[in-house]
């Protein structure tokens, strides 16, 4: 049987268990929400919810797809004891992870909140080009580097959010390029500056298991979509394409993927007018429903095929 | 509103902290969620929730969508 956890409005998730159905392969499903409990059997653990109920030798292979899993932790009201509960529970929630990863996996929940920072350096270490950035929390520091290059620069969250939502607004926290520096306080909160690259076309690329498909995003034409693809032109989208990432750049994918131990993900680049490759980010748990759609790659019976052959069914 | 604030006191107190903040944040685009949308039609109920080897996609799909599908 082949263990799924994700979160519960996954829409892909849905989309590869149809896959999985079509082609028989037994599966359980664990959302976030899902409180769950386990009791341990000699090497075995068992997992129970009131919809579920399996064992861990039961299980051929598992897709960490997003997500944890939330264990149940009874409280006494005894706030030492519960806080050390709580310590004893996240060291047992690491073991658990451990021996689920020991199974045939796609991703794992150990990797799967990469830091944007290590993963540049780590692709910088395997000969990925990267866009030059500096982490900047003076002014002083910051005018330096506005003036010491004839480019221009952009800034963007460390931990990648496009977005904050909260109830009744949305704070945009996309790319957005630095015109002045006039009303910026002589000190701030470490923010991260990159050059901004010109592009010719941005690439999306889903990876799994040394696959890629990829798909090119004609996002520079439009001013909506030109700083970053994600400030969606709903009224007219940018042209999708499916693209064959050079071998070149695929081994050099290929080695950040393994260095950074991970077997799938979303992996975002630029392609310069020089025809450049330039090397963004990789998110393990990013979407790939919008590559899949356009390309006709149908990553989502890929997924299924991949889980079929790791479950050896 | 959000914390009780504004759109504009939002506005006015991410004015008022840049010096705390990063740059991302400093003249931040905010929008205000309006929800607008009614309700019509008649209510159905949603198939009871399964988490083993049943799909429920059939039946979401057509009452949502998710970012970036």
């Amino acid at each position: 049987m082949l263990l799924i956890i994700t979160s519960e409005h996954d829409h892909s998730t849905l989309m590869v268990i149809d896959w999985l159905n079509h082609f028989d392969l037994p599966w359980i499903r664990i959302n976030e929400k899902d409180v769950i409990e386990v009791s341990f059997h000699n090497d075995d653990i068992e997992f129970r919810s009131p919809s579920f109920s399996f064992l861990l030798s039961d299980l051929k292979a598992v897709w960490y797809r997003r997500g944890f899993l939330n264990f149940k932790l009874y409280i006494t009201k005894l706030i030492d004891i519960d806080e050390f509960k709580k310590i004893e529970l996240e060291k047992l929630r690491e073991y658990i992870y451990y021996k689920l990863a020991q199974l045939p996996h796609i991703n794992r929940f150990k990797n799967a909140d990469v830091n944007k920072l290590i993963v540049t350096e780590t692709a910088r270490s395997v000969g990925l080009t990267t866009p030059q950035e500096y982490l900047v929390s003076t002014k002083t520091y910051l005018n330096e580097i506005l003036e010491s290059k004839e480019t221009d620069f952009a800034t963007k969250s460390i931990s990648g959010y496009g977005i904050i939502p909260s109830d009744f607004v949305n704070y945009n926290i996309l790319t957005k390029k630095i015109n002045s520096t006039e009303k910026t306080p002589q000190k701030f909160f470490p923010s991260l500056v990159q050059h901004y690259i010109e592009k010719r076309y941005e690439l999306r690329i889903f990876y799994m298991h040394r696959k890629f498909w990829a798909m090119a995003i004609f996002s520079q034409n439009d001013d909506t979509t030109a700083v970053d693809f994600r400030n969606y032109n709903d009224k007219k989208p940018n042209r999708n394409v499916p693209f064959t990432v050079p071998i070149h750049i695929q081994q050099k994918i290929i080695a950040l993927m393994e260095k950074l131990d991970l077997n799938c993900g979303s992996i975002d680049m630029i392609v310069t007018p020089q025809l450049e490759f330039i090397f963004l980010e990789v998110n393990p748990v990013g979407q790939y429903g919008m590559v899949s759609r356009p390309c006709n790659y149908y990553l989502h019976r890929e997924l299924a095929l991949h889980l079929k052959q790791l479950s050896h069914e | 509103m959000s914390n009780g604030k504004t759109k504009k006191e939002i506005e006015d107190r991410l004015e008022k902290t840049k010096d705390i903040l990063p740059l991302i944040l400093h003249d931040a685009h905010i929008t205000e969620i309006k929800k607008t949308a009614t309700v019509t039609g008649k209510q159905i109920s949603a198939p009871k929730y399964r988490t083993a080897s049943i799909s429920i996609s059939n039946y979401l799909k057509h009452v949502t969508r998710f970012p970036h599908e």
